[in-house]
């Protein structure tokens, strides 16, 4: 499946979990700070995905398409370090990096899933280059 | 929010400013008090398999316009966005829908208990076990159904979601209970908000039944219970809220008043309940006088809506106008036998008096 693809079945799958036309949902838009998001949506958009696309997915690689914060290369002191901000800025080009200008935190990386992150680690899952998730994340 | 009474304080005095109700005969309580002036009923569709048993659905409405949060829509099932829609109604009637000081408000409210989404714990259970799985492997068992489900089914589900709905949609921060239980249900919540604001728990509630027959796995259980011969039952769903108001607060704002609650009761049987809520009020030493009874001759016609049925008796007597100091009762009574007394003094008047 071509990231286009995904991205258009992921747009489709957010907005109807958030309540919301497929339409505004923005592919670079974080899912927390423009789309209202909860911690509660995630599980929603977790068994959404597994649905979908037909394999096991956990919560937690919502996140994995944005950063993987066990990746001790990017990680200082509880924020991510300069160089990985900047591939982060690569890879989402889209994405309203100037709400972070002093830097993101450790605990700010949920308002960086967005619908073109999901699609980033998706790919990775369904050409296997990325592993499915050992156990559940109930 | 309000400080409980000092021991020995005397109970505040309650009154209902606002009425809010959905009904297969109307989607307010304005619509639904037209159509049973016309003689109308909720007849519902025949339920297949099941003769005698009838299907009402209420009256179309749309309850993402009283959903702040719409993205809430997903764990609400049919008889939670009955109660939303019911409880921003009865608020807007109060004429407090601009009122933004919702600082400890009550919310409760009176359901049956939710069939758990049976056809969907169906599906996750039909799924094929993976390889290897043992009869009587509880572990592998549990995994395959939690497996098969979307992580909020539970909380689509759990009891005391209705009043968690209105308090989040509604923004109101106080109090917040569900009475889950059969048909006095709805009744008991009303009494609940009662006692709360008499005590000073709160100041204003919203309270009331709401309640849908209408699933699927519900109208076989209905339809299996029923003995050859019975006679005819609609089933229906419906939600009726009551803005609760400590007296003087409502008289100070100039709210219009339907009438005051002075008492609730419940017990094993309807006379024992009546009993006691006649003596709590001092209505009379115990035998009902003067009281024009309940059953409003509405609610028959708008088939059963299971707990929210003392509800919308309620507000169908309200809004009828009591003339001041018409007594009402509403008596409701669950499978059991068990009842919910509710008494009311009418106050009839559009303006509050001074005092």
């Amino acid at each position: 499946m071509d990231r286009e693809t995904l991205v258009t079945r992921l747009t489709a799958i957010v907005a109807d979990s958030l309540d919301r036309p497929a339409s505004e949902v923005g592919r670079f838009d974080s899912l927390v700070a423009d789309l209202g998001a909860e911690s509660i949506d995630f599980l929603d958009l977790q068994f959404r995905i597994e649905s979908a696309f037909g394999l096991k997915f956990g919560e937690e690689e919502l996140w994995r398409g944005a950063f993987d914060p066990a990746d001790e290369r990017f990680v200082r002191g509880g924020r991510l370090t300069d160089s990985a901000l900047a591939e982060l800025e690569r890879r989402q080009p889209g994405f309203r990096w100037e709400r972070f200008a002093s830097g993101v935190a450790v605990s700010d990386l949920p308002l960086l899933i967005t619908v073109d992150s999901i699609a980033a680690h998706l790919a990775e899952r369904l050409t296997g280059a990325a592993p499915a998730p050992e156990g559940r994340s109930h | 929010m309000t400080a409980p009474l000092a021991p020995g304080a005397r109970p505040r005095r309650v009154v209902v400013t606002g009425l809010g109700a959905l009904s297969p005969l109307g989607a307010s309580l304005a619509s639904m008090r037209a159509a049973l002036a016309r003689g109308e009923r909720a007849e519902g569709l025949p339920v297949p398999g099941a003769p005698g048993l009838f299907a009402a659905p209420a009256a179309e409405f749309d309850a993402r316009l009283h959903f702040r949060f719409p993205k809430a829509l997903k764990l609400a099932d049919r008889k939670c966005r009955l109660a939303v829609a019911a409880a921003a109604q009865a608020v807007a009637d109060a004429g407090l829908a601009d009122d933004a000081g919702r600082e400890g408000w009550a919310v409760v409210l009176g359901c049956s208990a939710s069939n758990l989404q049976v056809d969907e714990l169906a599906r996750a259970l039909a799924a094929p076990v993976g390889g290897g799985a043992e009869e009587g492997d509880v572990s592998r068992f549990a995994s395959q159904v939690l497996e098969g489900l979307n992580p909020l089914w539970l909380l689509v589900n759990l009891p005391n979601m209705a009043g968690a709905h209105v308090g989040i949609q509604l923004e109101m921060n106080g109090p917040n209970q569900t009475v889950t239980g059969d048909r006095i249900a709805g009744a008991q919540a009303i009494g609940e908000a009662f006692l709360a604001v008499a005590a000073g728990d709160c100041d204003v509630a919203v309270a009331g039944g709401a309640d849908s027959a209408l699933d699927p796995f519900d109208l076989g259980c209905f339809a299996s219970e029923r003995s050859a011969g019975a006679a005819p039952r609609v089933l229906s769903e419906a939600a009726a809220v009551l803005v609760l108001e400590e007296r003087s607060r409502a008289l100070a704002r100039g709210a219009r008043i339907y009438g005051e609650l002075a008492a609730f009761a419940t017990a094993p049987s309807a006379e024992l309940a009546a009993r006691r809520a006649f003596r709590s009020c001092g209505w009379s030493d115990g035998a009902p006088r003067d009281v024009g009874r309940a059953s409003s001759p509405g609610l028959a016609a708008i088939g059963d809506t299971l707990a929210a049925a003392g509800a919308l008796e309620a507000a169908l007597l309200l809004a009828a106008a009591p003339e001041r100091g018409a007594r009402l009762e509403v008596r409701v009574e669950g499978a059991a036998g068990q009842a919910a007394v509710l008494l009311f003094d009418g106050t009839a008047m559009t303006v509050a008096p001074a005092a």
